[in-house]
């Protein structure tokens, strides 16, 4: 291309470009006094504010051995060139960047706008006139936080889903509420802010759990109003939900905000273990809670933590938390509704859900308005849950159709309100177990069990703040000292199981047990020294017949490593019992059958009885009796931290 | 004849912002692309991503003057709770009607008006054969059709921000 001719469309171009720029916008560059800035840089770094905690938090800096560096990846966090590896430059960058031309077509993307945080904290320390740095509109920030309405934050917990891996744990996420006496604001139009992996779509589970064991993927924190999070919880994926208000002054409340806003997309590396929501959400929190949400240097982060710490914190002389909100699932809400309803109301609701061709029976006619209304308000939950699990089913698509139609010839009214909730999630149980045991085994032996397992919970713990009748450990180490020998008896990488009860006689309800674990355990309990390592994945069904009484069965199947006559496959049928007599003991009892198909084709056969007293969120006892060929009874004190 | 077609390129984008209603908003502002139906494994995403496109649109602060305001914030609050919004307007009161409202800058004196008013319409459309099986999208459209038109038909008093 000649030169002329691209110097031309150049001039075309911009020409082009200012008049764009000036039929939107005019704003008059107040530029910076270079002196103004100068002095300002000094002061901040005469009084080290590149040291200063609150600098460090704010970019994000982790101090290893010998250095320092961001946990943020992305270079859009930074203003200096080595800024993630050095506060001190990207301090003095950061005030120079303030100072940069403003961009008419795109204020936002000033430096004063996208590190408003910063921006606001450096001028509180260094105390700069008001004319230093030029007057930038941030239109978008202004709009995302309601034009510095927001007045509290709260903490939600959505409880576990075993339908993925990463929401095994339940999830963080956090609420910005506008101020109520204000017109328009709403609680479920509220931001909210989540933090979670990048990850492409369509990955399957074994790559994305070993991406996310091992910081395969990128993360960052981002934003939706909150009725998306409500829905998709509450709807979907059936998760009741809590809402911990958090009682902070409005100086903090807008550093959070501030805060949140200069972090939106930025990249961090992903763990599931350790740098994952619950770690995340938790420091965000640490900028102005000064008390650690999380302990330090405890390799893993799990949301339980998260909640029972806000919970007990004290901040500004007063609880964090002001107070407590439970959210309930559409299954939760079904549940408690149909089970309020009167037992001749009960066969109604039944005989519709089997045949809508019922609204036209004597006994749904017969109902008084109050009584249509509540067996329609359960009918559409039921609907809703039943739409959860198969989206397309016409079938129910009609019952919710016709249950609609019902309702509008009733009068209006609100929804019935739930009374109660359970108990949250800081009540349960913590997470991380260590535990000791005394025993003794056949021919008087008698042993001492050490077991330490970081996360979470059994079917014997109680169900407060977990999917009830399931069990989630990783980690799981047991030592045995006996004879004057250590030995690693368990090693259980991962173990997972639901009973999947149905909370009630309706159809839809409930649905196949299943169970998988991977790890090392011993093939006998008589033998001293057989450790094998391997999988179990089980299918069955649970069914239960009272409240405290559950009954299950299972069919197994395990590959292993072989050990003396047992091979390395083989197939298992397994039976029991879970008796709830209180909320401080619940006993399971079950038997099961192993056949092993190659190496001999060996068969065991095992029944084991076992016991939890106690329900504190620190401490229970156990006692349990095993028998395999020989007896084995152990009982145990368990420590919860 | 470079320069006539700089200066068109230029009055092009001035008007952007008038035509820009015009458009569809349907089509145009990935209303229903968003991920609010159970998505199976898929469902991780509930838990750790979202496009933070799709973020920002739900967030009311998208760039494109298209797709902001709130008639398009109101679309997409009733196509992601349509199941809710479904129920609360047959029973005729509930939280997300307020919310959806308020999205409109209705007076909460009007609410129970205008409510009253979507409910009578809304019996029309559930009524008819096959409501059930239309597209989620489908649904949100009609229902949001009708809410508009009760709005600026007899409540643009009332509803400030349309």
């Amino acid at each position: 291309m000649p030169l002329n001719l691209r110097f031309t469309k150049n001039i075309i171009f911009k020409s082009s470009l200012l008049i764009i720029a000036s039929c939107f916008f005019f704003f008059p560059h107040a530029s910076a006094d270079s002196s103004n800035l100068k002095r300002a840089i000094k002061k901040a770094i005469d009084l080290e504010l590149y040291k200063d905690e609150r600098w460090l938090k704010l970019l994000r800096y982790r101090s290893g051995f010998l250095s320092i560096e961001s946990d943020v990846k992305s270079k859009a966090f930074f203003n200096a060139k080595d800024g993630r590896t050095n506060p001190k430059n990207e301090l003095i960058a950061t005030m120079k960047a303030f100072n940069e031309a403003i961009n008419h077509d795109d204020t936002d993307s000033h430096p004063k706008c996208r590190f408003i945080a910063r921006y606001h904290w450096l001028k509180e320390k260094v105390e700069w006139e008001e004319d230093v740095f030029p007057k930038v509109n941030c239109q978008r920030f202004q709009k995302w936080s309601k034009k510095g309405q927001i007045r509290s934050i709260s903490l939600i917990f959505a409880t576990g889903y075993l339908g993925n891996p990463a929401s095994f744990f339940g999830h963080p996420l956090l609420k910005f509420n506008a101020d109520k006496s204000k017109a328009g604001s709403n609680d479920l139009l509220a931001n909210s802010l989540n933090y979670g992996a990048l990850t492409p779509n369509g990955e399957d589970p074994l790559t994305y759990s070993l991406k996310g064991l091992f910081g395969g993927y990128n993360a960052a924190f981002t934003h939706l109003q909150f009725y998306y999070h409500n829905h998709n919880y509450s709807n979907n994926e059936l998760r009741d939900m809590w809402e911990y208000r958090l009682n902070l002054k409005q100086v903090e409340v807008d550093h959070i905000v501030r805060h949140s806003w200069e972090m939106l997309g930025q990249e961090m590396t992903y763990f599931f273990t350790h740098d994952n929501c619950a770690y995340r959400i938790s420091e965000l929190l640490n900028l102005v809670v000064e008390k650690r949400i999380l302990p330090a240097n405890v390799p893993y982060a799990i949301p339980h933590s998260v909640f029972d710490s806000v919970s007990r914190v004290e901040h500004n002389g007063a609880p964090l938390v002001s107070s407590v909100t439970y959210i309930p699932s559409r299954q939760s809400r079904m549940t408690k509704k149909y089970r309020s309803l009167a037992e001749e109301n009960k066969i109604v609701f039944k005989n519709i859900v089997a045949d809508t061709d019922h609204f036209d029976s004597k006994e749904y006619k017969s109902l008084t308005d109050t009584q249509k209304i509540l067996l329609l308000d359960t009918l559409f939950d039921y609907t809703m849950f039943r739409l959860s699990k198969d989206e397309e089913s016409p079938i129910i698509k009609a019952k919710r159709k016709r249950a609609l139609k019902e309702r509008l010839r009733l009068p209006t009214s609100r929804a019935r309100e739930d009374q109660g909730s359970p108990a949250p999630i800081h009540d349960g149980q913590r997470p991380v177990l260590t535990r000791i045991s005394q025993g003794e085994r056949s021919q008087e032996r008698i042993f001492t069990d050490f077991e330490i397992r970081p996360a979470y919970y059994d079917l014997l713990s109680p169900d407060t703040g977990r999917l009830p009748y399931s069990s989630l450990a990783i980690g799981r180490v047991l030592i045995r000292k006996e004879d004057e020998r250590f030995i690693i008896r368990e090693l259980g990488f991962f173990d997972v199981s639901t009973l999947n009860i149905a909370e009630t006689d309706l159809p839809g309800d409930g649905g196949l047990a299943w169970k998988f674990n991977l790890g090392i355990t011993s093939q006998e309990i008589q033998c001293a020294d057989c450790q094998v390592f391997g999988t179990r994945a089980g299918l069955g069904k649970a069914v239960m017949l009272d409240p405290r009484f559950v009954v299950f069965a299972f069919g197994n199947g395990i590959a292993q490593t072989a050990k003396r006559d047992f091979g390395s496959l083989a197939t298992q049928l397994e039976a029991g019992t879970i008796i709830t007599f209180s909320e401080a003991w619940r006993m399971i009892m079950k038997q099961s059958f192993t056949q092993y198909h190659n190496q001999g084709s060996a068969y065991l056969d095992t029944f084991e009885v076992s016991q939890r007293f106690g329900a504190a969120r620190t401490w229970d006892i156990r006692l349990s009796y095993k028998y395999q060929k020989s007896n084995l009874m152990k009982l145990s004190y368990s420590y919860y931290w | 004849m470079r320069k006539v077609y700089g200066m068109f390129l230029v009055f092009a984008v001035c008007i952007f912002s008038t035509t820009a209603q015009a458009r569809n908003v349907w089509r145009e502002c990935g209303i229903g692309g968003m991920l609010f139906t159970n998505t199976g494994w898929a469902a991780i995403t509930s838990n750790i991503i979202w496009d933070l496109g799709t973020s920002a649109t739900s967030s009311d602060i998208s760039s494109d003057g298209l797709c902001e305001g709130p008639k398009v914030s109101a679309a997409n609050f009733v196509h992601g709770t349509y199941a809710t919004i479904e129920e609360q307007t047959v029973m005729g009161q509930g939280d997300h009607l307020v919310a959806m409202l308020d999205i409109l800058g209705c007076e909460r004196s009007a609410h129970d008006k205008i409510i009253q008013s979507v409910r009578t319409d809304f019996s029309k459309d559930i009524a008819r054969p096959g409501y059930e099986s239309l597209e989620a999208i489908e649904k949100t459209k009609n229902y949001h059709t009708n809410l508009m038109n009760k709005i600026e038909g007899n409540f643009t008093s009332q509803c400030h921000l349309i």
